[in-house]
């Protein structure tokens, strides 16, 4: 391969690799710290879990925005730029305390379909999202590059709402 | 925009969610599972900017609960929490010292009180209508069988922390059984002479209504007798 080859391919295979090393990396953590059930709560919340439940859903609604934003941009409105980066922001920072919860009190689990999916899901989002910002910084990537990893980001992070908050809806009701 | 820019939230990210985990670790401290409710954070921990997390520079390494030894003279207290191999029914054992206490129950019409002893990390436990539970504790696990009129359920089942555990509230008319799972369902039997299942129970006030009264739950340490 020639230089000018390796360069284009590593525009593509660098922020992919890193992205799916951070997947595994949280896969193993997840796996390899002994859950303790515990973790902090927020008062006037009947449990983390319900925290978790709307964090995630304000995260799913930040999603949205960022779809619609992206599909602007990619439309001729550049204006809406500052709009798709700070909710894309606002979304991942509502998601922090949820996975921080989920890899510290409860792991990596695979007990039902349902949990094995969301442990699977939470690792690719995140994956996918620095696989997303590295594609970012590099203007020489392949024009689909972008909505492929963007695309991957959203579609997990509806995946991981479906197997998270919308059961705990469904089981416990719509409460706080 | 700047080429960097992406590459300052991911960081940003990092160190927040490392500054979460860390919030975690230091918060709930060295969890005792079914003695202390989940400590309450402070209000700042509500707030979601990763600057809230310049602490996390301090590599705290995550902590670990402590390992159930079964061999040490003062065993510390702990709650296991889960389904039977085959899903039958749900149940969850909590042992204090020498002494264990357990629940099994099906969420609708099966429930058993157990009570037994915990010795050299084997449980024994008898309900007063002649269901058995035995089982061994090995690396925070308890696997055993249950028993119930000839026949036998397998189980294995992880210990786990608040609100997961055992939880029992008495009336005049009826005695409720609740085991809440480390993933926070809840299955529970309200018996009041006809089993049924149980109301919904508030983990964090302990409370719930049954038939319009409000009960109050406790915790199941281990040293009960039921």
């Amino acid at each position: 391969m020639s230089t000018a080859q390796v360069q284009k391919a590593s525009t593509i295979a660098i922020p992919l690799s890193v992205g799916a090393a951070a997947a595994v990396a949280l896969g193993v953590y997840g796996r390899l710290h002994d859950p303790t059930g515990v973790a902090i709560n927020l008062a006037g919340f009947s449990s983390f879990q319900s925290v978790k439940t709307w964090l995630a859903t304000l995260a799913a609604v930040l999603g949205l925005v960022q779809v619609v934003s992206a599909y602007a941009l990619y439309h001729g409105r550049p204006k809406v730029a500052p709009l798709h980066r700070w909710s894309g922001r606002a979304a991942v920072a509502v998601t922090l305390p949820v996975v921080a919860h989920c890899l510290y009190a409860l792991g990596f689990q695979y007990g039902e379909p349902r949990v094995l999916i969301h442990s699977l899901l939470g690792c690719f989002f995140y994956g996918a999202f620095v696989a997303k910002m590295l594609t970012l910084t590099r203007p020489d990537a392949p024009k689909w590059l972008l909505p492929v990893v963007g695309g991957a980001l959203f579609t997990a992070l509806i995946g991981l709402w479906l197997t998270s908050a919308l059961w705990f809806f469904t089981t416990f009701g719509v409460i706080r | 925009m700047g080429q960097r820019s992406p590459l300052v939230t991911l960081a940003a990210t990092a160190v927040g969610l490392v500054g979460f985990l860390v919030v975690n670790s230091t918060q709930t401290g060295n969890p005792t599972p079914a003695s202390s409710p989940p400590a309450v954070a402070p209000a700042a921990q509500g707030t979601v900017t990763p600057s809230t997390s310049e602490s996390a520079v301090t590599p705290t390494a995550p902590k670990t609960t402590a390992p159930a030894t079964t061999t040490a003279p003062a065993k510390p207290p702990a709650v296991y929490a889960g389904h039977t191999n085959e899903r039958e029914a749900s149940l969850a054992i909590a042992t204090k010292g020498e002494r264990a206490a357990a629940y099994v129950c099906d969420g609708r019409r099966l429930e058993a009180w157990l009570t037994g002893t915990y010795h050299n990390g084997q449980l024994v436990l008898r309900s007063k209508t002649g269901e058995r539970l035995t089982a061994a504790i090995t690396n925070n696990t308890a696997t055993g069988a249950f028993t119930l009129s000839g026949r036998t359920l397998r189980f294995s089942i992880a210990k786990a922390g608040p609100p997961a555990g055992l939880y029992r509230a008495r009336n005049a008319t009826s005695t409720i059984g609740w085991i809440v799972l480390p993933d926070g369902k809840q299955v529970g039997v309200d018996d009041d002479g006809t089993p049924a299942p149980a109301p919904p129970l508030d983990t964090t006030r302990r409370a719930a209504t049954v038939n319009g009264v409000p009960v109050t739950a406790q915790a199941v340490v281990g040293d009960e007798t039921f």
